[in-house]
């Protein structure tokens, strides 16, 4: 699949996350694809929801956009812990080989990711928001 | 007089109100579901609980029976039935996952996978009464129609699988004749006085013969200057009755043993559908007082002469098995003279010949290395190539510095990359599957029997041990046919090229360490075999000589990628 | 004669000509003071079909506190005004006010005439009406006239503080104004199109007389001794302010309002005569009240600073409304009227307090919501803008309003004038009849003089009294200032890049029309 192989790229070769053979693992069961796709569209779920469905001149502060950053951020986190963690206590018929600290590391590394990943949305998605455009930097 | 004292209130209340867990069994957890196969044992004790409370309920009658008591009854009643209703349950979501992982690389169902379901469903035969025949096996096409439905149900947009079984066994194979040659020249004699090794092996043998091919099929003589054709009614009794001066032992002109007649004229009997067998001490005699390395030479010409002879009739395959006895009896030298040996273990041989299939298959239903006394064999045949056998890189296990996965959409690693050195070294194991290698273990797991480029070294070879291995290795490779593991390092010092490993067909190492080339001193080679190794060399080149390039007995290449 | 649409941007330097102008004639304290509404509702964004205004303020009484706090509003809504010119997207300050000069120097004619809007009265700096007489070089028998005519007390009043309520006086000096250059001037640039309006109170010195004196020369048309036959068909409109307020009594000064009542009804006399009697008004407009208010009794000078009265604010309507009638209802023929109107103005019930649900529909469409906007918009300004220009509409585009924009001149006068919009509704909350449109409070001083207003609302749409605000329950929808910044931000996608000027008070425009709509009126 295109997205695993895209964001298998970008966890492994762009911010050096590679374990093996948690990695290769990651990769066989397509969890790169699952995991990129949540965390890119989600990425771009959240800044649309701060910049055009929350759209208030209250809540358009750098920080508030930083706190929907967080969310989004937490749920990754969550995410990118736990699908896997489920798809390899399937794979492993529930005698799991990894750590925690494993998935936990991953899910750290995708975590920074993701938020690299919500700045880059951000970029190309405030500029019709009409109470927030200048949000998190004018232009 | 004994004062009944009634039951106060108190007791009589008590008795009603004893807690759950004096009769109940507590149930086993399901979900924890161990490494080991699953075992169906929780049924038992839930069934247990069950009747316990059902007939405590009984017993109780009309004491007890209060709203509180009922329904807690009447609760734990019906846990049990979902527990065991979800015993059933679980072991058929066990072979959706079997079948899942099965079908999770390749979207296919390959032989040994297919061996594996099948497996699993014998064992849990009750769960799946649809998917047992009527002979008590897997039915092959419910099973096929049972993995179509869960690929269609489960996996959506993907095609069919392709599932391959198994060639069914032909149950009409046919049987071929084997002949038995036991030699019964007087060296021979000090290996069945009494009861020995010799003995033992060689009724376990025959018995094994005679179950998988049939009695009719198992023919038994003797042989010194001539084949003595022998009867056995039960092999117990025959071997029994073998001692060295009677009957049916005691046959024909003992005094000489010419080997390579011997082997001559048992190949010759030899045809398409026999498995010929010789029992030997396999010494040359030799002419006394003749240059003894120039005489084994000759001995071994007339060895690979007569092979190479019965090579053009059709392609035949050769096994020496290495047993050892006790012998009690005379010993004769080289030099014609002889020395009496009592009690002593020697070495004696068993010889398998025919044609490849047919020692193929004898070799795997008869197990030489677990008959009494064996130490060693040594398979030569003129098979074509194997094919490649299961191998993959571990990905941690003994390794050194780090590489990897060149190619992630293979199911095994075959090619990796990015090597990097710890140390000016880099090492890694390799999982393989060499149960289908015609040699003995020792011989295996001899680095010295590996030819690899250069720049490599094997460092070792041993069985899989789940010991030694990392738990995601081990996961790798538990449902898979490895059987040993092979570590190999890498010194930085030498440009990396492919690294392929061939195992390479040479004559063993106990070939050599058996043979003798003086045996005046008997008592100090009890465990030698004179003039050994000029026999198997004489056979060795036989075969090098009809397949030359037939010098390993596999291959396999791991890509380097850069 | 069509109806002339005045829009802002059909001014350009080729229809110069044809722009048609009102000249609006304030006399004395209470022109000063009608004219100050007026400039708060033109501020305000009130239409007028009229888009020219050149209101001329004649008041001897130099130090007048009402006419100079006039003349200072005036000169901050020009200066305003300057820089919004042809902008659609702004209704504030819509309406061009002109200095007399400036509009005679556009048609390229000499300027020496007053640049500014007070005309200024020769003779009365310094002297007595005495010396203004020169009663010293009267011969004998003139001398018993004058004595019979005037006073003692007349005669040696001094002319500094104006009239003070004696038109007698009012009239003598006054007419040197028809035969002053300025008027002349003004005569010789009036244009067919134009209209004129006189604003006097009936029962004051300088108005009472002024207003007759006035109009006696337009309709005769004939100035220095030339004939200008625009200005003697010229559409004329009036009000005579009827007394609203009498002054405590002093048996110091001059003034006594016990008098106000006499005086009303010997003027109304003579205008029934000269006035109405002649048709040569096309339009009179009366206006007055149950006279329950006391002002101190100052005699003119800086004191003379009364609170503004609701009826100041309708005087006002009557010059837009005269401003926007039709021509074919307004017509004069050899210097007289045909078809005189004369109209009166009422509220819906008595009461001591009007808000805008106390008027009438017609009035309250005329003034409410442009007065609520720019009511919202000094809201803002004060509460607010300081500290949000970190949002949108003040940020996002090249011209921003940010401390430098706060630090120029437009931004400081509009400041400065928005100060005087508040004291001005302060004052009219505070008097009697009271008008408070919105909720407040004003703010004084030691000597009991407002000097600004406060506001304590939790929700800022509740200000307006009588208009409940329009609730929306659900909770995610936006209030308040949050609401207004939302629209404001909307509102600057809509106005765009322009000069911050202009883009500042087109966002603050737009945003408060949508606002509005939202929140209070429908």
């Amino acid at each position: 699949m295109v997205m695993n192989e895209f964001y298998s790229y970008i966890i492994e070769n762009i911010f050096r996350f590679n374990e093996e053979p948690f990695s290769t693992d990651l990769y066989s069961e397509s969890l790169y694809g699952t995991i990129g796709i949540i965390t890119i569209s989600s990425a771009l779920l959240f800044n649309v929801i701060f910049y055009y469905v929350i759209n208030r001149p209250n809540f358009a502060r750098w920080w508030h956009w930083l706190l929907i950053g967080g969310v989004h951020l937490i749920i990754c986190i969550l995410a990118a812990y736990f699908i896997p963690k489920d798809s390899f206590d399937f794979l492993f018929f529930g005698s799991d080989p990894y750590n925690y600290t494993d998935y936990l590391s991953f899910s750290l590394i995708n975590a920074i990711a993701a938020f690299a990943f919500y700045v880059f949305w951000m970029l190309f998605v405030r500029w019709k928001s009409v109470n927030a455009k200048q949000t998190p930097f004018p232009h | 007089m004994a004062i009944v004292q009634p039951l106060t209130d108190r007791q009589s209340r008590s008795f009603c109100h004893r807690p759950l867990h004096t009769f109940a069994k507590p149930l086993n957890p399901i979900r924890n579901r161990s490494f080991a196969k699953e075992s169906n044992s929780t049924t038992a004790p839930i069934y247990i609980s069950t009747i316990a409370k059902l007939s405590d309920m009984i017993q109780k009658g009309m004491y007890c029976l209060n709203t509180r008591n009922m329904i807690t009854y009447w609760i734990s009643f019906l846990v049990s039935l979902v527990a065991i209703t979800s015993c059933g349950t679980n072991s058929t979501s066990e072979l959706n996952r079997k079948i899942n992982l099965a079908l999770r690389t390749h979207n296919s169902v390959d032989e040994q996978e297919w061996n594996l379901i099948s497996t699993y469903i014998i064992e849990n035969k009750k769960s799946f009464p649809d998917l047992i025949g009527e002979d008590q096996t897997v039915d092959q096409n419910a099973l096929n129609n049972y993995i179509l439905e869960y690929s269609r149900t489960y996996r959506r947009g993907q095609n069919d699988p392709e599932i391959l079984r198994p060639a069914t066994m032909n149950q009409n194979q046919v049987k071929p004749t084997v002949k038995v040659f036991i030699e019964n020249s007087g060296s021979m004699d000090g290996y069945v006085k009494g009861t020995t090794e010799f003995e033992a092996s060689l009724s376990d043998l025959l018995v094994q013969i005679q179950y998988h091919y049939d009695k009719e099929n198992l023919k038994v003589n003797f042989v010194n200057t001539k084949v003595y054709p022998s009867t056995v009614s039960e092999v117990k009794d025959f071997v029994e009755a073998l001692e060295p001066d009677k009957a049916p032992y005691k046959v024909g002109d003992r005094s000489v043993s010419k080997l390579n007649e011997i082997l001559k004229m048992i190949l010759d009997s030899t045809d398409q559908e026999t498995v010929s067998i010789l029992v030997s001490d396999c010494i040359y005699s030799l002419e006394p007082d003749k240059d003894t390395e120039g005489a084994l030479e000759f001995q071994k010409s007339l060895t690979k002469g007569a092979f190479l002879e019965k090579s053009k009739d059709f392609d035949f395959s050769t096994v020496v098995v290495k047993m050892s006895s006790k012998f009690n009896g005379k010993y004769w030298k080289k030099d014609n003279s002889s020395e009496q040996l009592s009690n002593v273990e020697r070495p004696f041989y068993i010889w398998i010949m025919g044609a490849n299939a047919y020692v193929n298959r004898f070799y795997e239903l008869i197990k030489t290395n677990e008959l009494k006394g064996y130490q060693h064999s040594y398979y030569l045949s003129t098979n074509g190539k194997a094919k490649l056998p299961y191998y993959t890189v571990l990905s941690e296990t003994n390794r050194q510095g780090n590489f990897k996965n060149a190619d992630r959409g293979q199911k095994n690693i075959t090619s990796i990359m990015e090597l990097k050195y710890d140390n000016g070294k880099i090492q890694l194991a390799i999982a393989i599957d060499l149960s289908g290698i015609p040699v003995e273990s020792s011989y295996l797991m001899n680095p010295n029997n590996y030819n690899v480029p250069e720049g490599y070294e094997i460092v070792s070879v041993e069985g899989v041990n789940r010991n030694k291995i990392t738990q995601r290795d081990f996961i790798t490779i538990e449902k898979s046919t490895a059987s040993h593991i092979i570590t190999v390092s890498h010194s930085n010092k030498y440009t990396v090229q492919d690294l392929s490993i061939s195992l390479s067909n040479q004559i063993p190492q106990w070939v050599e360490e058996t043979s003798s080339m003086d045996d005046r001193t008997i008592l100090d080679q009890l465990d030698k075999t004179f003039g050994l190794e000029y026999l198997v060399k004489g056979v060795t080149e036989a075969y090098i000589t009809q397949r030359p390039e037939r010098n390993s007995y596999l291959t396999i290449i791991i890509d380097i990628k850069n | 004669m069509e109806k002339r649409q005045c829009k802002a941007n059909t001014v350009s330097s080729l229809n110069l000509n044809t722009m048609a102008k009102l000249f609006v004639f304030g006399i004395g304290g209470t022109g000063a003071r009608v004219v100050k509404s007026l400039t708060m509702l033109l501020a305000s964004g009130v239409r007028s079909n009229y888009n020219e205004i050149i209101p001329i303020l004649i008041d001897p009484d130099r130090a007048g506190g009402d006419l100079n706090r006039t003349l200072k509003i005036l000169k901050e809504y020009w200066g305003i005004q300057k820089e919004l010119q042809n902008f659609e997207h702004n209704d504030f300050f819509k309406a061009r006010i002109l200095t007399l000069s400036e509009m005679i120097s556009r048609k390229g004619g000499n300027t020496n005439v007053i640049d500014g809007f007070k005309f200024e009265l020769d003779g009365v700096q310094t002297d007595s009406f005495k010396d203004f007489l020169d009663f010293g070089t009267l011969d004998p028998n003139n001398k018993y006239l004058t004595s019979l005519l005037f006073s003692d007390a007349n005669l040696n009043s001094d002319l500094e503080k104006g009239f003070k309520g004696n038109p007698n006086i009012g009239s003598v000096v006054l007419n040197q104004f028809t035969k002053s250059d300025v008027f002349e001037a003004f005569a010789r640039n009036f244009e067919e199109e134009d209209r004129i309006f006189i604003v006097s109170s009936i029962f004051g010195g300088t108005g009472a007389a002024g207003f007759p004196l006035l109009l006696k020369n337009i309709r005769e048309g004939k100035v220095k001794g030339e004939h200008f036959d625009f200005l003697k068909n010229a559409i004329v409109g009036a009000i005579t302010v009827m007394p609203y307020f009498k002054v405590a009594a002093d048996n110091v000064s001059e003034i006594d309002s016990k008098g106000f009542i006499s005086k009303t009804k010997a003027a109304l006399h003579y205008y029934f005569k000269n006035v109405t009697g002649n048709n040569s008004v096309n339009a009179l407009y009366y206006v007055g009240d149950l006279v329950s208010n006391e002002y101190e009794n100052n005699e003119g000078g800086n004191d003379q600073r009364n609170d503004a009265h609701f009826v100041e604010l309708i005087s006002a309507t009557a010059i837009l409304d005269f401003a926007n009638t039709d021509s074919n209802f307004l017509q004069t023929l050899n210097g007289r009227a045909q078809n005189p109107v004369y109209k009166e103005f009422g509220i819906r019930e008595p009461t001591e307090r009007v808000s805008f649900s106390s008027l009438y529909d017609e009035t309250s469409r005329l003034i409410g919501v442009n007065l609520t906007k720019y009511f919202y918009f000094d809201l803002f300004l004060i509460e607010k803008m300081k500290n949000e220009t970190n949002h949108p509409f003040a940020s996002a585009y090249s011209n921003k309003f940010d401390d430098n924009f706060f630090d120029q001149t437009f931004f400081k006068t509009i400041v400065e004038f928005n100060k005087s919009f508040r004291i001005w509704l302060g004052e009219l909350h505070r008097n009697k009849v009271g008008f408070s449109p919105f909720n407040i409070a004003p703010i004084t001083n030691n000597q009991n003089e407002i000097v600004d207003i406060k506001t304590d609302a939790k929700s800022i749409f509740s200000l307006v009294n009588g208009v409940k605000e329009k609730k929306n329950w659900n909770p995610l929808v936006l209030n308040n200032y949050e609401l207004y910044i939302s629209e404001l931000n909307k509102a600057a996608e809509k106005v765009g890049n322009t000069s911050t000027s202009k883009r500042f008070m087109g966002v603050f425009s737009q945003a408060l029309t949508q606002i509005l709509d939202q929140k209070i009126y429908s």
